[in-house]
C-alpha cells in the first residue's frame, strides 16, 4: 500500500492552510484578480455562435472518471448548460463512464433548474456511449455529424481518441474549445480546436465563470504553492549541482528530505 | 428534504475523504494499530457503489435508442442494430457465466476428493468412524463422472477434437485409476497397513484433478457461448476499434497541414522544431540532411519539451490537490446541488 512521507503530509497541510487563508480573505470581500484567459472567454462566444446558427452543442469529458478533474469539468458544464437552457437551445453530453453519466445528468438538471427551464430538460441529452475508447470515439463522431453541432466543448481527460473527437467537430464546422490536463493530447487540440485551455487553466475555468469567492481564493493559494514548489526545485537544483561538483556519493539533503519515509526502515 | 440530502452528501464526503486521507498520510503501523487493515475491503465497497451505475448506463441506452425506434426517428435502424447487438452480447455473456460457474463447481468437487480421503482416513484413525460406505460413495461418484464425460457430446463439436478425445480418454483412465486406488485403500485400511496406498490414492486423485482442469478448459473453450463470444469480440469489436484507431493517421496529417502553414511567426516557431524532430526521427534525415539531427532532436525533446510538460503537470497536480480539498470539505457550491443554485 502506498503511504505518504512526512514531506507529503507537510505539503498537504500547508496547502490546506494557504487555501483556507485565501478563501477566507476572498469571502471577506477582498478582490482577487484572475487574469483573462482567451479560451474561457471563447466559451460564451461558442455558445452565442451555436445559438445564432440554431445548432446544438456537444460537451464531452473524454475518458474521464470520477475525480477532482471531473468536478472541475462539471462546473463548466453547469455554466454552459444553464446558458443553453436560457437560450432554449440544445446540449448533448456523451459519456464514457456510467458514473460520469449519473453526475453529468444531475448537473444538467441542476443547470436547467437554475435557469428556470426545468420543463425543457431532456434526460436523453446525456448519453452513455461506451466505456471502450474507440467505440466511444466512434459514437461521439456519429453524434456530432448526425446532430450537426455548432459548438463543441472538450473538457476533461483524453487519450489517443482526442484527435478523432476534435476532427469530428472540425468536419462539421463547429467552433471548439478544448481543455485538458493530458499533456500528450494538448498539441492535437491546439492544432484542431479554436481555443485550448492547458493544464490547470481547466481548473481555473470554474472560478472564472462562476466568479465564486472560494474558487478565486483557491486559485491564489495554488499560485502560492506553485511558487513554493519552484523554490524547492531551485534549491534542489543548486544542491544537486554542488553535489555533482564535489563528486559526493551521499544523497543530497533536499532530496533526502523530500523522499524520506516515516521510519528509517522505509515503512 | 433537499437540504437534508445535501447535508448528508457533505457528511459522507467528509467521512470518506477523512478515511482515505488518514490512510494515505499515516504510516502503515502506528504502535500496534494497523490503520489500513481493511483498506482493500473498503476500496472494493467504493468500487461496488460505482458499479451500480452500469445499470443506469444500460437504462440510458435503452431510453435513448428505444424512443428513437418507437418513434421511427432518423437513424432508428442503427439504434435497432445497437440494441440487438447489446441483447445478443448480454445473452452470450450470461450463458458464458453459467458455463464457467458449472466448470468451477465440478473442479471444486474434484479438488475436494483428496480432502475427503484425508478426512475419512483421519476420522477412522481418531474416532473409528467406518470408512467403507464413505469410500464406496467416492468410488460411485468417480464412476458417475466417468460415465458423464464418456456420454458428453459437446466436446466433439470442437475444432480441437483430437485434443478433446485425448483428454477425455485421459480423464476416463484417471477416474478408473482413482477408483481402483480407492478400492485398494479400503483393503489396506482393513489390514491396517495403508500409508503407501493412501499416498498412491492421493496421487491418483491429484492426477485426476489436473486432467479435469484440462478437460474443462477445452470444454469451456468449445462451448457455443464462448465461441460466439470470441467471434463477436475478435471478429467485430477488435477490427472496428482498430479501424477507428487507424483514422488517426489521416487526421494527424490533416491537423499537421493546418498547423504548419506559415500563417504567423508562432506557426514558424512551431514548425522548425517539429521539422527537426521529424527529420531526426526518420532514417532519411540523418542520412541525407545532417548526421547531427538525432542529437538535436533528443536535445529538443529532453531540454525543451520535457520541462514544459513537467510545468503543466505541476500546475495540474496542485490545482487537483486544491480541488480535492475543496470537495472534501464541501467548501464551494456544488454544480450538482440544486438547492444552492439561484432560482
Amino acid at each position: 500500500m502506498e503511504h505518504a512521507n512526512p514531506f507529503a503530509l507537510i505539503f498537504i497541510l500547508l496547502m490546506g492552510g494557504v487555501l483556507f487563508f485565501y478563501v477566507s480573505q476572498a469571502r471577506r470581500g477582498k478582490d482577487i484578480y484572475v487574469r483573462r484567459i482567451p479560451g474561457i472567454d471563447a466559451i460564451d462566444e461558442t455558445l452565442g455562435r451555436s445559438v445564432e446558427l440554431g445548432r446544438p452543442i456537444a460537451f464531452t469529458s473524454g475518458l474521464i472518471s470520477i475525480g477532482p478533474l471531473f468536478y472541475a469539468c462539471l462546473s463548466v458544464l453547469h455554466y454552459v448548460a444553464e446558458k443553453i437552457a436560457r437560450f432554449s437551445s440544445k446540449i448533448y453530453v456523451p459519456c464514457f463512464d456510467p458514473e460520469v453519466l449519473v453526475l453529468s445528468d444531475a448537473t444538467l438538471q441542476s443547470a436547467y433548474q437554475s435557469a428556470n427551464r426545468l420543463s425543457q430538460y431532456d434526460p436523453t441529452d446525456v448519453r452513455y456511449l461506451s466505456n471502450n475508447q474507440f467505440a466511444y470515439a466512434s459514437g461521439y463522431m456519429g453524434l456530432v455529424h448526425r446532430e450537426n453541432v455548432g459548438g463543441a466543448f472538450l473538457f476533461g481527460s483524453f487519450a489517443a481518441e482526442s484527435l478523432i473527437l476534435a476532427e469530428a467537430g472540425q468536419q462539421v464546422g463547429a467552433m471548439q474549445v478544448a481543455a485538458t490536463t493530458s499533456n500528450e493530447q494538448i498539441p492535437f487540440f491546439i492544432t484542431t480546436c479554436d481555443h485550448t485551455l492547458i493544464g490547470e487553466e481547466l481548473y481555473a475555468a470554474g472560478a472564472y465563470l462562476s466568479n465564486n469567492s472560494v474558487q478565486r481564493g483557491s486559485l491564489r493559494a495554488q499560485d502560492i504553492m506553485k511558487l513554493l514548489l519552484v523554490a524547492l526545485i531551485v534549491l534542489g537544483t543548486i544542491q544537486a549541482t554542488f553535489a555533482a561538483l564535489s563528486a559526493s556519493e551521499e544523497p543530497i539533503a533536499a532530496l533526502k528530505w523530500v523522499t524520506g519515509s516515516w521510519s528509517a526502515k522505509g515503512e | 428534504m433537499t437540504r437534508l440530502r445535501n447535508k448528508l452528501i457533505a457528511f459522507f464526503t467528509f467521512i470518506g475523504g477523512l478515511y482515505f486521507f488518514l490512510e494515505y498520510i499515516l504510516p502503515a503501523h502506528i504502535g500496534g494499530l494497523e490503520f489500513g487493515k481493511y483498506h482493500e475491503q473498503i476500496s472494493l465497497a467504493v468500487q461496488l457503489i460505482g458499479l451500480m451505475a452500469i445499470g443506469l448506463g444500460l437504462i440510458n441506452i435503452f431510453r435513448v435508442h428505444g424512443v428513437r425506434i418507437l418513434k421511427l426517428q432518423g437513424g432508428w435502424f442503427n439504434s435497432f442494430v445497437l440494441l440487438l447487438g447489446l441483447a445478443f452480447v448480454l445473452v452470450l455473456q450470461l450463458l458464458d457465466f453459467r458455463r464457467s460457474e458449472q466448470r468451477s463447481d465440478l473442479l471444486l468437487e474434484v479438488k475436494n476428493f483428496s480432502l475427503f480421503v484425508n478426512r475419512v482416513v483421519l476420522e477412522y484413525e481418531q474416532k473409528q468412524i467406518d470408512y467403507r460406505p464413505r469410500l464406496d460413495a467416492l468410488i460411485d461418484r468417480l464412476g458417475v463422472l466417468k460415465t458423464q464425460v464418456k456420454n458428453s457430446s459437446s466436446l466433439l463439436a470442437t475444432g480441437k477434437q483430437l485434443d478433446s478425445e485425448r483428454t477425455e480418454a485421459q480423464f476416463v483412465r484417471s477416474a478408473e485409476g482413482a477408483a481402483s486406488a480407492t478400492e485398494q485403500l479400503k483393503g489396506a485400511l482393513w489390514q491396517n497397513n495403508y500409508r503407501e496406498t493412501k499416498k498412491i490414492t492421493l496421487d491418483q486423485l491429484a492426477l485426476l484433478q489436473s486432467v479435469t482442469q484440462e478437460l474443462l478448459d477445452l470444454n469451456y473453450e468449445a462451448s457455443p457461448a464462448r465461441r460466439w463470444g470470441n467471434f463477436v469480440f475478435n471478429g467485430f469489436f477488435t477490427p472496428l476499434g482498430s479501424a477507428m484507431f487507424s483514422l488517426l493517421a489521416f487526421y494527424i496529417v490533416s491537423a499537421a497541414y493546418r498547423s504548419f502553414r506559415f500563417r504567423s511567426w508562432e506557426a514558424v516557431v512551431l514548425m522548425i522544431p517539429a521539422l527537426i524532430v521529424m527529420l531526426g526521427q526518420i532514417p532519411h534525415g540523418p542520412l541525407y540532411v545532417y548526421s547531427g539531427l538525432p542529437e538535436i532532436r533528443r536535445w529538443l525533446l529532453e531540454y525543451l519539451n520535457t520541462p514544459a510538460f513537467r510545468a503543466i503537470f505541476f500546475g495540474s497536480a496542485i490545482a487537483g490537490l486544491a480541488m480535492s480539498i475543496r470537495i472534501w470539505l464541501s467548501l464551494e457550491k456544488s454544480p450538482l446541488n440544486t438547492e444552492e443554485t439561484k432560482q
